[in-house]
């Protein structure tokens, strides 16, 4: 089971709405290589792992992206909460806006909703392990693209902070990857 | 423990910081790069690569070998405005070297000293977040009892802006 712990795993305190930015951040969001995704794949794979250190893993990295997904929605709320309708307007948000309102609401930049299509689990543990591994470096490339898109420090922390998670959570599913695969694992 | 005075003590108790001889002192110009320079946290022997847990929480990374940073961007240097920050952020980072530990632990079972700091981590973040929740609420729902009712309720929560 989980618990909810009360305080994010990484703090975000922005004081400048920017509601442009708000609409690429979608894309950790609802994206095809958002936290989101992340989350479900992990959770989703972790019951057929060949062996405990795998059930532990995807577990532990799945319940990591989990408090992921809450950072992301905590930076998109606090962009958006003080826009006017105008700014939304000018941001491209207006389709957002009309389906849901101020909520956070999981689709990519360009409004298309999420769907679980963007993971597969195939009950091959080398196989959804190179595809965690696949997911952890398109996550990092999105980051900077990310980054790429804003000066403000408020959020850059969080980003660069995420972006050095796909690095270690990448590193870590390689090393399980490289052990499966030197035992035959299938 | 309930109280500041036992926080502050609790902190002396693992360090001799000098910011911390005047609990004023240590809200507005307490620089955390500095406060984690204790030797307590360092592993005895081996892991040489494991930094200590603010250093490590604000690169998002326990591991000084495997930090990747992008262009030349420096990770982000994190400050406390309030007392209640200050113990919440300094519970963030014993909550992250754990998270990053674990990780580490999972494909490394056999690692004796990360485990024992990772050991050390959990116990001290035990302490503090007892410390935490008696004066401000529980952070879990199995958290420390309070006094005052049903607490849980009561915000700041997560997302919220926090300065």
């Amino acid at each position: 089971m989980w618990k909810y712990v009360k305080t994010l795993e990484y703090p975000v305190n922005i004081k400048k709405k920017d509601l442009k930015l708000a609409k690429y951040m979608l894309s950790q969001y609802g994206g095809a290589n958002s936290e989101l995704a992340a989350a479900l794949r992990y959770l989703n794979q972790r019951f057929t792992m060949p062996d405990d250190k795998g059930k532990a893993l995807l577990t532990d990295i799945g319940t990591e992206e989990l408090a992921h997904v809450e950072i992301i929605s905590t930076i998109l709320y606090q962009l958006m909460k003080d826009a006017t309708v105008e700014e939304i307007k000018q941001a491209g948000l207006a389709g957002h806006y009309a389906e849901h309102g101020k909520d956070i609401y999981p689709t990519d930049p360009n409004g298309t909703p999420f769907t679980v299509s963007y993971f597969s689990s195939v009950g091959d543990p080398v196989a959804n392990l190179s595809e965690d591994m696949a997911a952890e470096e398109k996550a990092r490339a999105v980051y900077e693209n990310l980054i790429n898109l804003t000066d403000d420090p408020d959020v850059l922390g969080p980003l660069l902070f995420l972006r050095q998670r796909e690095i270690v959570h990448f590193t870590r599913f390689k090393e399980l990857y490289d052990e499966y695969k030197k035992k035959g694992y299938k | 423990m309930n109280n500041y005075n036992d926080y502050y003590n609790y902190m002396n108790g693992y360090s001799d910081m000098n910011y911390m001889t005047n609990p004023n002192s240590m809200i507005g110009d307490l620089n955390y790069q500095n406060a984690f320079t204790n030797t307590f946290m360092q592993p005895s022997s081996g892991s040489n690569d494991i930094l200590e847990p603010y250093e490590g929480f604000k690169r998002g990374n326990m591991f000084a070998n495997l930090y990747d940073p992008y262009r030349n961007y420096k990770p982000r240097e994190l400050k406390a405005d309030s007392e209640r920050e200050d113990m919440l952020m300094q519970l963030q980072e014993l909550k992250f070297a754990m998270i990053d530990l674990d990780l580490y632990l999972d494909t490394h079972p056999g690692d004796t000293n990360a485990l024992s700091l990772f050991n050390n981590y959990a116990k001290q973040e035990k302490e503090l977040c007892k410390i935490f929740e008696s004066k401000y609420g529980p952070l879990t729902i199995d958290g420390e009892l309070s006094s005052k009712g049903w607490t849980w309720v009561n915000g700041p929560w997560p997302w919220e802006v926090q300065k």
